[in-house]
């Protein structure tokens, strides 16, 4: 095995340096200087490989239902672009495992690869979302797998397999967009309906919720301590921490179906004094616009970070000033002249009602402002065509080859997964938005614009401890 | 110019070079994975080139010239740190030094603190200063909630392993 | 054009004081419309992050448009440090400044404070500092009897009822404290709270500074006073709260703070917007109310404009409404006030009582700084720019003779006074001393030896031992009332709309000096105390705007941004401009808000106490309303 030539070389460099203390005491970093670092385990797995590819020998994107448990490197990979394809090829295989179908039994079928038999009802979906974990009173949640912690007023309305939305901003609760610095707003699509979000989390971060009662305050005071979720590991097989977003759109008309991976859903309006809304419940087809998935492993303790759009959401900046826009799009209108692209609509948002400007319907004029560096757009542009081929071989309508990858954000300089409050670990690519999901924030000022680890790294418990780059503890009551 | 350094190593040179005259490791100036875009060592070269590429040249050969000396003799002979008359060698050596270490270009002429302009955003964030005392800058933290109330790490990890005795 | 439907208030400034009232307002169902001068709220911070980053000086303006030394071709223009820099220039300074005449020192110093007109106001680089007054603080006539303190300086308000209000505005501001660790502050200065109030989150953590200074001061006492460090009240978040993170010690809520843990009032105006009964007009600057003949308020006249700089063509209209709130500032409101002369005020609106735009006061700010003993390291430059202070000096039997004080002390090394890393990096690669800390003998040095100038691993290590070792102390003075203190309208100089700017008047008498020597002296000695070394030196500032002398020594005061007084409160209408509730005696339906309405300045950084009269304001609005 080519350890040494190993692409985490330098989160060995990090580790040495913790032995070396330089100060007032001369000599302090002699210790250092021929101290070879001690590997406390593999930061890459042994390769297998059996059928090497072109350039990134066993690193491909598979029709495979099993979640990947850190992303796999290239032998000699070393560079920031070879690793941002591994990383890349790691996100696609993340998506179509997470997205693979799952039977009427719960399990999956390794001969039945997403969108064989049209749009299916996909593996996170029976993940446990955020509503039923941090309950009113610090109640524990349901065992794993029970059905969604339901208001009452949408009881006996879930359809079978439904979804259940509620978010209207990025985080917790209505209107709640704790993660932003500034308190940015809803995304509207081109009917004048809200986007709705929903955040999952995998059983392994689950049961760690669960076991250290990190759902509630009084057991977050109990813990005391930063948290600190598992790692995946390649070695091992284990999977890591995972949490899936997803950014949903109404499809007023049932026909738009066709190009989207689809769920009847609940969508979820709780009450709320100011702005004064109403609470409701409704039954709506929704088609999934955005996809964010994040994996704590044992090469990224600051977690990798997937992100996944709709094709037709938004056209980037430099498509509107070319001119080549495609007719239609899920948040921008090709149409409008006037219409400012970016802008927040105006308040109140009440999810329940269309927003009205000046006697118009008001709808979100979103842009992508694409900040990736070229390898970066390179290497997702690369693997999208190879997923599409793939995807499209299972079934040339598949909905799965109308998604495309945005970009994989992964810490060049990790550290130690098993400690807590890392810091950033220097992110590549520096800056990574999702147009559905960090829509007013898509640009490059350090600390400020969307990069999922800068900003998932200030997320805190209700007892103020850092909470490992989530910020679904601070919902406990 | 013939003796110059050819433009694929001439990066190389100087980031060894800025190495030596700021104390930080080359990895601490250049990772070999480096997400910043463009890298500061571009930047920064750029910066120093747009002043005098010739001055940069000449640096550069004579920093070449003192290879194999020990890299706090190389720093001080190059920024002539006993010269009351420093050349303009020296003079773009300290230029270069005040780049790494604030992230603001400074003429080489320039005795004075107000006088620089900032050169990127992430060369305002990646200043050495922060790091030499064990701080982040001003604006830009990755530490979490109350960490003002410990000790920070020791300072350590950025600079190469000491040489000998260097008085 | 706003709107035509009808409002029940017009709020002129879209700042705390404005938001307060216009969310209450809302809450109640009025109708509210906010005139704001600036630039509105931006969808995200970045660009204000951008120009805070590329800025050289990064001055507390630095993040905020405009950019220009223009203010005779800006649309808002406003002061700034850059342009206190240049306070003798009226070319380049938005306050006309009063003309220097060494004769007079300390007379006719520049007004050295600066605030914001954008969407947000000021509380952009606010500090967050959330202190109470103390009872004490609000009757400096009537009990200390202070020298300069007319009957016109009690105010007229129980301290009973201004408590409640702070519990409001410590909420909408989300102030983290711990009253038990305030407690001791109750026999030395007077400082209670209700039985049972909590502050709404934890207390933030000490830095290790303020470990130091604590340390450094036990067991010591001045003027009859212990001497102890208090952790600082502040409007940052210590717990994820109101849609916003935990605080991460970024050590910028001046500028700004890049994560909004730090409050600021768009938070307070986004909840207002929320009511949806508040609308909001950017770039829309009041040049004047109009009165009818009874005296009440029939409308305001506005300017609006499309470009900051160069405004070029402008639209100006007006609206009315059932009242109205000039929340614009406390150099602003008087502006609009005295712009809005007319034959039947001549003197202009709500100034029967002649005090309006007088009484102008800040916290006179005095800046000292030191250097720990070697080996001792505090590790500044890191956690919230301040997160203690000294605040057992800020009452006692001494405010009959002098000015009290209390002590800020700052985490961000020699920032403030040298412009630290820049100055201390520069010196030691050039070989320069203007840090002091590269003198041209070293201390310890038994030769003399030029300064030094280093390279490599030297540098590292000199860099190390010096910044982690420095610290600094700003004393905020209680500045007294002077009628001749103020602010008017230059005649002849106008803003980039044609409107006039404020004229300056400005000193300071022997109450207020008096207590900046105090203050000085009572730095000195918390330096001797801590076995630190004071660098405080202002004996070659001459060319600094607040460079004055005193007592044969050389001084320079800085201001603190806290600008108040200049439409104060009283019971009576002939000392007063507004009343208990922050309406204007002479006009029934016009009230005028912020810390304009303070008749005296105490120590606390006013703006929860602004925020807390907001909160009375919008009471008795909403009763004005409903009659």
């Amino acid at each position: 095995m080519s350890s040494h030539e190993n692409p985490m070389r330098r989160r060995r460099v990090a580790l040495c340096a913790v032995f070396c203390v330089l100060g007032v005491t001369a000599g302090g970093l002699a210790g250092c200087k021929q101290k070879e670092p001690t590997p406390t385990k593999p930061d890459v797995p042994p390769q297998t490989v059996s059928a090497p590819d072109a350039g990134t020998p066993g690193v491909k994107i598979v029709l495979d239902p099993t979640i990947p448990p850190d992303a796999t490197f290239g032998q000699n990979d070393s560079t920031l672009a070879q690793l941002q394809h591994d990383f890349d090829t790691y996100s696609w295989n993340t998506f179509i495992s997470a997205n693979w179908p799952v039977g009427a039994d719960g399990g999956v079928d390794p001969s039945q690869p997403p969108g064989k038999n049209g749009d299916n009802r996909t593996v996170w979906q029976g993940w446990m979302p955020a509503t039923s974990i941090f309950l009113a009173g610090g109640a524990p949640p349901p065992a794993w797998g029970a059905p969604p912690v339901l208001p009452a007023i949408c009881q006996g309305k879930l359809p079978a397999g439904g979804r259940f939305l509620t978010q209207v901003g990025k985080t917790p609760g209505l209107l709640n967009e704790s993660v932003q610095p500034f308190d940015t707003g809803p995304l509207i699509d081109q009917q004048g309906n809200y986007a709705r979000f929903e955040i999952l989390v995998n059983q392994v971060m689950f049961n760690q919720i669960v076991t250290q009662k990190l759902y509630s305050k009084a057991g977050q005071q109990a813990f005391n301590a930063p948290a600190n979720f598992n790692c995946g590991n390649s070695k091992t097989g284990e999977q890591g921490a995972i949490m899936v977003k997803a950014a949903w759109k109404p499809l007023e008309d049932p026909a738009d179906a066709a190009r989207f991976h689809s769920a009847q859903a609940l969508v979820y309006t709780p009450a709320s004094v100011n702005p004064k809304i109403q609470e409701s419940c409704t039954v709506r087809l929704m088609g999934l616009v955005g996809l964010h998935i994040g994996h704590k492993t044992s090469s990224a303790a600051q977690w990798i970070w997937s992100t996944f759009e709709h094709v037709d959401n938004v056209p980037t900046q430099e498509q509107v000033k070319a001119g080549q826009l495609a007719s239609r799009y899920n948040f921008f209108n090709p149409a409008c002249t006037d219409c400012v692209a970016n802008q927040t609509p105006p308040r109140p948002w009440d999810p329940n009602k269309k927003i009205v400007v000046n006697g118009k319907v008001f709808k979100s004029q979103i842009v992508r402002v694409d900040v990736r560096p070229p390898l970066m757009v390179d290497s997702a542009r690369l693997l999208n065509a190879e997923a599409k081929a793939l995807l499209g071989g299972v079934n040339p309508a598949s909905v799965w080859t109308n998604y495309e990858l945005i970009s994989t954000q992964w810490p060049t300089n990790p550290g130690d997964c098993a400690v807590a409050e890392l810091e950033d670990g220097s992110p590549a690519p520096q800056f990574l938005a999702n147009s559905t999901l960090e829509t007013y924030i898509q640009g490059k000022v350090p600390g400020v614009s969307s990069s999922c680890i800068r900003c998932h790294n200030n997320a805190a418990m209700t007892t103020a401890k850092s909470s490992d780059f989530t910020f679904l503890l601070e919902r406990a009551q | 110019m013939s003796n110059s350094p050819t433009p694929s190593t001439r990066m190389d040179q100087f980031v060894a070079l800025s190495s030596v005259l700021t104390g930080f490791t080359q990895d601490t100036l250049a990772p070999q994975l480096d997400p910043t875009d463009p890298p500061l060592k571009k930047l920064y070269l750029e910066a120093a080139d747009k002043s005098s590429t010739q001055t940069v040249d000449a640096l550069l050969a004579a920093f070449a010239n003192l290879s194999g000396q020990p890299a706090q003799t190389i720093a001080n002979t190059l920024l002539e740190v006993d010269s009351t008359n420093p050349t303009a060698n020296a003079l773009m050596a300290r230029s270069i030094l005040k780049l790494w270490y604030l992230g603001s270009w400074y003429a080489p002429t320039s005795l004075i603190a107000t006088d620089g302009t900032v050169v990127a955003m992430n060369a305002y964030i990646g200043g050495l200063a922060w790091s030499a005392m064990q701080a982040h800058p001003m604006g830009y933290s990755e530490l979490k909630f109350g960490y003002w109330n410990s000790a920070p790490p020791p300072l350590s990890g950025v600079l190469p392993p000491s040489e000998a005795n260097h008085g | 054009m706003a709107d035509p439907k009808t409002y029940d208030v017009v709020i002129v400034g879209a700042g705390i004081a404005g938001g307060i009232i216009a969310l209450e307002l809302g809450r109640l169902g009025k109708h509210v419309l906010i005139l704001e001068a600036g630039a509105p709220i931006p969808a995200s911070r970045e660009q204000y992050m951008e120009n805070f980053f590329l800025s050289a000086a990064k001055t507390p303006e630095s993040p905020y448009p405009p950019k220009t030394l223009a203010p005779a071709e800006e649309a808002t223009p406003r002061p700034t440090i850059l342009g206190l820099n240049n306070w003798k220039n009226a070319q380049k300074s938005y306050l006309v400044q009063p003309t220097p005449d060494p004769t007079f020192q300390p007379k006719q110093l520049p007004f050295a404070s600066t605030y914001e007109r954008i969407g947000g106001g000021t509380t952009w680089h606010w500090l967050g500092t959330s202190l109470r007054l103390v009872p004490d603080d609000l009757v400096m006539h009537s009990y200390y009897k202070a020298p300069g303190f007319g009957p016109g300086t009690d105010w007229p308000i129980e301290y009973s009822e201004l408590e409640t209000l702070y519990g409001k505005a410590e909420d909408e501001i989300g102030v983290s404290a711990s009253v038990a660790e305030q407690a001791p502050l109750q026999q030395a200065i007077g400082l209670t709270y209700p039985a049972g109030y909590q502050y709404p989150m934890q207390a933030i953590p000490e830095s290790l500074v303020d470990e130091a200074i604590s340390q450094g001061v036990s067991g010591m006492s001045l003027f009859g006073q212990p001497v102890f460090v208090t952790p600082t009240p502040a409007g940052r978040n210590s717990q994820p709260r109101a849609n916003r993170p935990v605080c991460a010690g970024n050590t910028n809520c001046i500028p700004i703070c890049p994560i909004q843990a730090k409050y600021d009032a768009t938070v307070t105006l986004n909840a207002a917007l929320n009511t949806g009964n508040v609308d909001v007009q950017y770039r829309s600057v009041v040049t004047r109310l109009l009165a009818d003949t009874q005296g009440r308020i029939s409308s305001v006249e506005y300017i609006t404009y499309n470009r900051e700089l160069k405004p070029g063509p402008v639209t100006t209209s007006q609206v009315s409404a059932t009242t109205y709130v000039l929340a614009a500032h406390a150099i602003e409101n008087p502006k609009i006030l005295l712009n809005s002369k007319s034959s039947a005020f001549p003197n202009g609106l709500a100034n029967s009582s002649d005090q309006l735009g007088r009484n102008l006061m800040d916290h006179v700010l005095y800046l000292s700084w030191a250097l720990m003993p070697e080996g001792k390291p505090v590790f500044p430059y890191r956690g919230p720019l301040s997160t203690s202070g000294i605040e057992s000096l800020r009452n006692g039997p001494f405010r009959s003779q002098r000015a009290a004080f209390r002590m800020e002390i700052g985490n961000e090394g020699w920032n403030f006074p040298i412009g630290d890393p820049y100055a201390t990096v520069n010196d030691f690669i050039n070989g320069t001393n203007v840090s002091a800390l590269n003198p041209v003998t070293p201390p310890g040095t038994p030769q003399p030896s030029p300064s030094l100038k280093l390279g490599g691993r030297d540098l590292v290590m000199a860099l190390n031992d010096r910044l982690t070792r420095q610290f600094r102390m700003a004393c905020l003075i209680e500045q007294s009332p002077q009628a001749e203190n103020r602010v008017t309208l230059d005649p002849t100089l106008k803003d980039g709309l044609g409107l006039p700017r404020p004229k300056i008047s400005y000193g300071f008498d022997k109450y207020t000096l008096d207590g900046f020597m105090a203050a000085k002296q009572a730095s000195s000695a918390i330096y001797q105390a801590m076995g630190a070394t004071e660098f405080t030196d202002y004996s070659k500032s001459q060319s600094q705007p607040g460079y004055f002398e005193y007592e044969g020594q050389s001084f320079v005061f800085f201001g603190a941004g806290h600008v108040m007084g200049t439409h104060r409160m009283g019971s009576d209408p002939k000392l007063s401009v507004v009343d208990a509730n922050q309406r204007s005696h002479d006009h029934e339906n016009l009230w005028i808000v912020g810390s304009g309405s303070f008749p005296t300045v105490a120590t606390p950084n006013p703006t929860l106490t602004l925020a807390a009269l907001a909160f009375k304001t919008a009471a008795s609005l909403g009763k004005a309303l409903t009659l």
